[in-house]
């Protein structure tokens, strides 16, 4: 842009150059007669064609108009060098848009005494257009009348017309460049009464530059028969001053400087200038200009992009652009504005966004937009008009600029399927009640029976919905116009897709309606679906409702699911739909192996889609259709047959061997034995130990066990017994002496106590050995616990005293301690012990259990 | 805890240990044909048939004894009876056989928090997430994945989808 802006510039340039010869030719065959109005720009020894930014720019230069940007009047007077000569001038600006801008004044000069009364007025209009932009042109038409009276009797009057034309350029920031020719081919005059023609404004060309460096100061030259020059300098806001001045560098007039100051004040400015010349006296100039347009247009809207409508993704519209603004921002600031769009016809009320337009930039703004429900039920397809708006808040008032842009609004159903697969979600209305309705029938009916039939809520669900449509008659037929396969493939082509309800009426439907269907029922029961997109087809799987970790509960072949996001789906096959539940899976199973083995399958989650493709709320239809429970339940009866057998043979063919080969063992039994006692199980674990004993009878580690629950349930003598018992079959055991220590001091027999302990020490290997098989920790002194129970110290103080008839070498106590007189026929009492050594934990805790 | 409370809320509570490993001294077809056997056990128990799921895990033990998968899936029976201590039991054996498993812990976390225990939950869920390597992956270990989870979730309150 900047380098087109460039060789713009200097192809102007040269323009100017050329003008500039032309206009020293003009000034050599002879001078201007038109007398300059304004005075501010006199006040710059009118050097104006460049700056023009005013509402003098009419005369001065009217491809000025555009650029002043609001409405203004000005009117200015001058005595023309103190000889009477009246000289008014008003005129007033009108932009029409950001571009265009018109204009109309009125000049008089006119000198009146009692005898000699001389007149001229003019009236111009004109017209200012931005060609690009940084050019501009322009045009003034003028009619002009002049009259002399001599006594007060008309003794010269006529009319005439003349033309202006100028450009302006503004190659870069600042500079303004200018080009003018008035009165183009002369400004004649036709006088009444036979007195013929007469030439009263020669032609003149000028060209003109001003430069602005800064705000505050602006300098100009303009060149024609003349020089001129002047410079505006705004120290403040509400001031500036002015001088200039104009040479005839070949004629005989010779240098008039000027001087002039302009005020400002709201909407008013005040303008003076004195003008001298070499022969004449000064010129005096007064002039008042009101700039009243409050709110000059700031953005432009340069287009509107309105993308084809479609009913069905009406809810979508409202996150996702269905067109494009291009506004500009003409000001040097951001400039926050409202955009409005709205479609009439499909829209209640417009949809707004705030945006913020940057300076001097042009900006795409997405349109989005909220359409009303009823969108869908209004049928066929139309064109319609997009209708953009966009306020801001102008210098003073709020200010709207309007586009528009026209596009096609396509009829419920309509879908254009190269925009995505995932519109589908947009059709799957599972809140509609004829949906709900045939969803719940069919789930209900399986829910109603004895036993989950699949085992599994969503594959029960999924096959009682599949079979209810089998019972209901509805049929896979494909579109006879616009078959899925075909369309699918074609960029643009517009399909049309059927709504649940529809399909249910219609009893058939091609694949994009059957799948939507399915995905509607499954999902009103709250079962997630994914739309299976491969070459010319769509089918779905459904959330069997396992997770991939899980999925051995299915019991079946891994070619009959699908693992996709840690989940376990199961395809199902929508055209198959008549056919039962087992065959929909079946086939929806091949054909997705069949795809993926080319990796040619995409899948689309349905509640993600929906997130983009809200489904809308569609006309409600004729009522639910009735289900044939009793038909239903035979369908399922004959799907959970066919779905057994595939169990079994799956069951048959990996764990054959295996089912074959179950046993459950002593140990087995014995080590759950373990975990049943530590839960406080005692029932469990004598059962789980004396099932183990017929495996192993005699076993001592069962019988020790079995003693263990014995003393658990305070019983310590006959855990003695079962520990005596357990002895004889494993003497050697020092787990077991132990026990049987530990459970005669509990009954009182303090004597059987301390020989089975000491025996117990002696197989152990010594004391610490011993405190280890009871989970005892040897060094640690505590108090004696109160209460009826066998504490740990007490366990210890046991150990110590039968250590002293271990014989030597057997346990290397450094100090034999006191034994403490037992407490005799000490309760037991068993609790859940957190974990062994744990203190004031009971005695069946502290017992050793035999791995 | 709040996280822990969730998962046991959400549904997918318990992990069995099917991942195959061979047992001490065992050959490769033995390994093959223990993990086969719990498989089969998982595969009842996942089936609803848990009596018939239970002889499997104690054949399994049988064949294995102190193997980690069938002590924490004969746990994870007998959290499904609503037996917490027993299953807290058999877990915390399970733990002890295989250390690394942190699919046992956060089953013990489950059995702990059900009791009451939020405490000891609390840690035994935070060693396991350690273990697993985040929140996801032990989410994931619970047969939970994080995403489809919380679009339940949203589906159940009626939310937007």
């Amino acid at each position: 842009m900047r380098r087109n802006a460039a060789r713009t510039a200097a192809a102007l340039l040269a323009a100017l150059a050329l003008l500039a010869a032309a206009a020293v030719r003009t000034a050599g065959a002879g001078t201007s007669l038109q007398v300059p109005v304004g005075a501010r720009a006199a006040g710059m020894g009118y050097a104006f064609s460049a700056v023009a930014d005013d509402a003098t720019a009419l005369y001065w230069n009217p491809a000025g108009l555009p650029w002043i940007g609001h409405q203004e009047i000005t009117g200015s007077h001058a005595n023309l060098f103190g000889s009477d000569i009246n000289d008014n001038y008003a005129s007033f600006v009108l932009p029409l848009t950001p571009r265009i801008a018109t204009g109309i004044d009125w000049y008089h000069s006119g000198y009146d005494d009692t005898e000699l009364g001389f007149g001229e007025n003019r009236i111009d209009l004109s017209y200012g257009q931005r060609l690009l932009p940084f050019l501009s042109a322009g045009a003034t038409v003028k009619y002009l009348t002049r009259n002399t009276d001599l006594d007060g009797v008309s003794v010269r009057s006529g009319d005439g017309a003349s033309l202006d034309l100028g450009l302006l350029a503004t190659p870069w920031p600042g500079l303004r460049l200018s080009a003018v020719a008035q009165d183009l081919f002369d400004a004649r005059i036709s006088y009444s009464g036979g007195q013929g023609m007469q030439v009263v404004y020669r032609r003149t060309t000028k060209v003109g530059a001003a430069f602005s460096p800064r705000n505050w100061i602006t300098g100009a030259v303009d060149v024609d028969d003349r020089l001129h020059a002047g410079v505006e300098y705004r120290p403040v806001e509400a001031l500036a001053l002015r001088t200039g001045f104009t040479d005839d560098v070949s004629g005989p007039d010779g240098l008039s400087a000027s001087f002039g100051a302009g005020l400002r004040w709201s909407i008013f400015r005040f303008d003076y200038a004195l003008v001298t010349h070499p022969t004449l006296g000064e010129t005096s100039h007064f002039g008042l200009s009101l700039a009243f347009n409050f709110n000059p247009s700031q953005v432009r809207i340069e287009k509107v992009d309105a993308q084809d409508l479609y009913a069905s993704l009406y809810r979508t519209y409202a996150r996702e652009p269905f067109g494009v603004l291009h506004a500009r921002n003409l000001d040097d600031k951001p400039l926050s504005a409202r955009v409005r769009v709205f479609v009439p016809g499909m829209m209640d009320t417009p949809s707004e966004q705030e945006v913020v337009l940057r300076p001097r930039a042009a900006q795409e703004v997405p349109l989005t937009a909220v359409f009303a429900d009823r969108v869908l039920q209004r049928q066929g397809d139309r064109p319609v008009q997009v209708e953009v708006t966009t306020t801001y808040q102008s210098l003073r008032l709020p200010r709207t600029e309007k586009g528009s842009g026209r596009c096609i609004a396509y009829g419920p159903g309509a879908v254009d399927w190269s925009a995505g697969v995932a519109q589908a979600a947009a059709f799957v209305t599972t809140r509609d009640p004829v949906v709900e309705a045939v969803a719940r029938e069919a789930t209900r009916t399986v829910a109603l029976m004895r036993e989950n039939p699949l085992g599994i809520r969503n594959l029960a669900f999924t096959a009682a919905i599949i079979d209810a449509l089998g019972t209901l008659g509805i049929a896979y037929v494909p579109d006879p116009n616009n078959p899925y396969a075909t369309i699918s493939g074609l960029p643009h082509a517009v399909d049309t897709v059927g709504y649940p309800s529809q399909t249910l009426a219609r009893g058939s439907g091609d694949c994009d309606d059957t799948t939507v269907l399915v995905a509607a029922l499954l999902g009103n029961v709250g079962i997630a679906t994914q739309i299976v997109d491969v070459p010319g087809h769509l089918f779905l799987l459904a959330d069997a409702g396992v997770h991939e970790r899980n999925r051995l509960a299915l019991g079946l072949e891994e070619e009959r699911y699908v693992v996709a996001d840690d989940e376990v789906w199961v395809p199902i096959e929508t055209t198959a739909i008549g056919e039962g539940f087992a065959e929909a899976w079946r086939v929806g199973a091949e054909s997705y192996a069949a795809w993926a083995s080319r990796g040619r399958v995409k899948l689309v989650d349905l509640a993600e889609a929906q997130a983009r493709f809200e489904p809308g709320e569609v006309a409600p239809t004729l009522g639910a259709p009735r289900l044939d429970t009793g038909d239903l339940r035979t369908r399922l009866a004959a799907d959970l047959m066919t779905i057994a057998g595939w169990r079994e043979r799956f069951l048959e063919r990996r764990f054959g061997d295996v089912r074959r080969g179950i046993e459950i063992g002593a140990s087995a039994l014995n080590e759950v034995a373990q975990v049943q006692f530590l839960a406080g199980k005692w029932e469990e674990t004598r059962a789980s130990l004396e099932t183990a004993l017929t495996k192993e009878p005699g076993a001592a580690r069962l019988v020790n066990n079995l003693g263990l629950v014995r003393a658990a349930l305070g019983d310590p003598a006959g855990a003695a017994g079962l520990f005596d018992a357990a002895l004889r079959a494993d003497p050697s055991d020092a787990g077991i002496w132990l026990n049987l220590g530990l459970a005669r001091y509990a009954a009182g027999d303090t004597r059987g106590a301390d020989d089975a302990l000491a025996r117990g020490l002696e197989r152990a290997g010594g004391y610490a050995e011993a405190c280890q098989l009871l989970g005892l920790a040897p060094g640690e002194e505590l108090e004696r616990g109160a209460g009826p129970k066998v504490t740990a110290e007490e366990a210890r103080q046991l150990l110590k005293a039968a250590l002293l008839k271990v014989p030597a070498g057997a346990g290397t106590p450094s100090k034999a301690p006191a034994l403490k007189p037992p407490t005799p026929k000490r309760k037991w009492t068993s609790r859940i012990a957190a974990g062994r050594g744990e203190e004031e934990a009971a005695l069946g805790s502290l017992l050793y259990w035999k791995p | 805890m709040s996280g822990l409370r969730q998962m046991v809320t959400l549904g997918a509570l318990f992990a069995f240990a099917i991942a195959p490993r061979a047992a001490g001294g065992a050959d490769r077809a033995d390994a093959e044909a223990l993990s086969r056997e719990c498989d089969y056990g998982v595969t009842l128990a996942l089936e609803g048939r848990c009596a018939a799921a239970e002889s499997t895990f104690l054949s399994l033990l049988t064949h294995a004894p102190g193997d980690a998968r069938a002590l924490n899936n004969l746990g994870n029976l007998s959290l499904l009876h609503g037996e917490l201590e027993a299953a807290h039991g058999f877990y915390a054996r399970a733990a002890r056989t295989d250390s690394l498993d942190a699919g046992i812990l956060l089953n013990d976390a489950t059995a702990l928090l059900l009791q009451g225990n939020d405490e000891s939950a609390e840690s035994l869920a935070r060693q396991a997430i350690a273990l697993a390597g985040g929140v996801d992956r032990a989410a994931g270990l619970l047969g939970l994945s994080p995403r489809r989870a919380a679009a339940k979730a949203r589906r159940e309150v009626g939310g937007p989808p």
